[in-house]
């Protein structure tokens, strides 16, 4: 140990335990406002609901433990977004033979029954609308969910390993793929 | 007024420019035009119609997946736990080494570093349900070789011919022999190198088990204690299912740190901060793969102390004593090279390292050792300059000095566990 008069290591032993009460109360903020939005993000990437929920708890533990080794983390959703990414993706590319979870299966179950009342052509837009996200191709899927979460281009290039540019381009031709979508 | 004032922009520099991505300067000459230009406004508009209808369909879907089949577990208590730990505590500061050493451009070594360390940091989002089965029972009637395994229930399986009955085992308490042949079938599987497996008696049975071992290990560790009497396996798992596998961890590939606010004069010894860098992932794999040795000595030396190492037979006393030298022999060329790496860039110590501590059995001497040799894991990243918490700050003057001495002292400690080791 460094040599320190005892005074010394009573305050900071105090200020320790101050800081990490502090952080603690910071990072459970953060994990009871995002957790909802990773663990439907973590859904998206083909994780079973119990997968899913396991790795969004183990995302903000290692947001807590980078926060305590003093990582600087600008804006905390890009970072727990790039995380949960990678994390969802090794967890999948572990279980590859099985079947990776849909939530659109869940989704178009449910859009089939849900809103009754909605007028019937507003209902088939909306499914149009649907079902063009569904057909959308991985890459650029992938760029709109997380641009929907709060991404920045920087953030969600990140995430998936691309350049920002390759994001905007993504997103470009996600959307022209929804206005073409939109206007059948 | 330039081309893209006078232009339409494309499709994409409006939603870079709706998404506050484009640079000030682009995105003023947009704003411009596009106040001017109903045509763009309108696909401004058109846009934003866009965006609302996935907006909505992410909320539509958020509607339609299934909650999370567990109410959320509370982190505070998670927290506190990682905080608590030592073992974790030791992992924290050792995984951020690296990510100091070598950001964004290693991420790779980082992830591997994370992946075998994120083991400790796992939760279960149920309590662990512990699987229990026994290796071998010793029986009253030999039993075929397939069935000495017992079910997780604990009931012996039925053999064709024979009351299909749960076979009590009548066998005798658990001694010390046979807690040390359980230690070394593990030992001779590397499963006390930084595993989370632990061996105790509990009256008649070896009780080996513990929490996140890998399935791969446990059946190694199932097969390998089969001729063992009365060991019980416990292992842990996560109800959770194949997410159990601790994850990897791709996502270690943290921003890059910033340099130090206070250059360290190492620097300049070893020829530049690239030289340095090189110079202390060495030293930590080093010192890593020493502390694991060191861990599992001082493990063996509280599992059987001298007492308990008198109530065995020479030949198991032998065992126990080849399981420490081996463990000596890895430590002792570690501690050769952290010495050789460092020693050119320390001044050589002009006084003996302290009060020379004697120890009477290996025992004591691998205490003594573990004292020491924590001493250098917690001098040696501040002299390199990567301990996080304080690497803004100057180490103080005498560092060198303080290292030189627990290096000392860590060689005398390794000298009088050998000699103590010796058959």
């Amino acid at each position: 140990m460094l040599p320190l008069s005892i005074g010394e290591e009573l305050v900071g032993s105090w200020r320790k335990t101050r800081a990490t009460a502090k952080l603690q109360e910071r990072v459970t903020r953060l994990f009871e406002e995002a957790r909802d939005d990773v663990y439907r993000y973590l859904l998206t990437l083909g994780l079973h609901p119990p997968q899913a929920q396991e790795a969004t708890q183990e995302v903000f533990l290692r947001l807590y433990s980078a926060l305590r080794k003093g990582e600087e983390i600008r804006t905390p959703r890009g970072w727990i977004f790039r995380v949960a990414h990678n994390l969802g993706v090794d967890i999948r590319a572990r279980q590859d033979a099985e079947l990776p979870y849909d939530p659109e299966l869940d989704f178009r179950h449910a859009g089939q029954l849900a809103n009754p009342e909605q007028q019937l052509a507003e209902r088939e837009s909306t499914l149009r609308f649907h079902r063009a996200v569904e057909g959308l191709s991985e890459q650029q899927r992938r760029c709109l969910f997380l641009r929907l979460e709060g991404l920045r281009y920087a953030e969600i290039a990140a995430a998936l390993g691309i350049s920002p540019s390759a994001v905007g381009e993504f997103l470009r031709r996600a959307i022209e793929r929804l206005r073409r979508a939109r206007h059948e | 007024m330039n081309s893209l004032e006078l232009r339409h922009p494309e499709s994409d520099l409006l939603l870079q420019f709706m998404d506050g991505e484009l640079p000030q300067h682009q995105a003023r000459q947009v704003r411009r035009h596009v106040e001017a230009c109903w045509q763009c406004r309108a696909e401004l508009d058109e846009l934003q119609k866009l965006v609302a209808g996935c907006v909505r369909y992410r909320e539509d879907r958020a509607e339609a997946v299934p909650p999370p089949p567990q109410t959320w577990t509370d982190l505070s208590r998670e927290f506190n736990r990682l905080d608590d730990s030592p073992a974790a505590a030791s992992l924290f500061r050792r995984t951020a080494f690296r990510w100091v050493l070598l950001g964004a451009g290693a991420a790779s070594l980082v992830a591997a570093t994370l992946a075998l360390r994120v083991i400790d940091f796992r939760i279960g989002t149920q309590p662990a349900k512990p699987q229990e089965m026994r290796p071998a029972a010793r029986t009253s009637q030999p039993a075929s070789p397939a069935s000495t395994i017992a079910r997780p229930d604990g009931v012996l399986p039925s053999v064709p011919g024979r009351a299909s009955a749960p076979v009590k085992a009548a066998a005798p308490p658990a001694g010390v022999a046979e807690e040390l042949r359980a230690v070394a079938a593990l030992h001779r599987l590397g499963a006390d190198l930084g595993e989370p497996v632990e061996v105790a008696r509990n009256g008649k049975y070896i009780v080996v088990g513990g929490a996140g071992v890998a399935p791969e290990l446990q059946r190694q560790i199932r097969d390998a204690l089969l001729s063992e009497p009365n060991v019980l396996l416990r292992f842990s798992e996560s109800a959770a299912g194949p997410a159990a596998q601790p994850p990897q961890a791709r996502d270690a590939a943290p921003l890059k740190s910033a340099a130090p606010a206070v250059p360290n004069p190492l620097e300049a010894q070893v020829g530049g901060r690239a030289q340095l860098e090189k110079l202390s992932t060495l030293l930590l794999d080093h010192d890593e793969a020493a502390m694991t040795r060191v861990y599992a000595l001082r493990r063996l030396a509280e599992q059987f102390p001298p007492e308990a190492e008198r109530q065995l037979s020479p030949e198991d006393q032998r065992l126990l004593k080849d399981m420490g030298r081996q463990h000596w022999d890895a430590l002792a060329r570690e501690a050769m090279a952290i010495d050789s790496l460092t020693s050119p860039l320390l001044a050589p110590l002009v006084a003996p390292p302290g009060a020379i501590r004697l120890a009477t059995s290996w025992q004591a001497a691998a205490q003594n050792l573990f004292g020491s040799a924590r001493q250098v894991e917690a001098l040696l990243p501040a002299w390199l300059g990567v301990t996080v918490t304080d690497r803004d700050r100057p180490a103080p003057d005498d560092l060198p000095r303080q290292l030189s001495t627990a290096l000392a002292q860590l060689q005398l400690d390794v000298q009088q566990c050998e000699r103590l080791l010796k058959p």
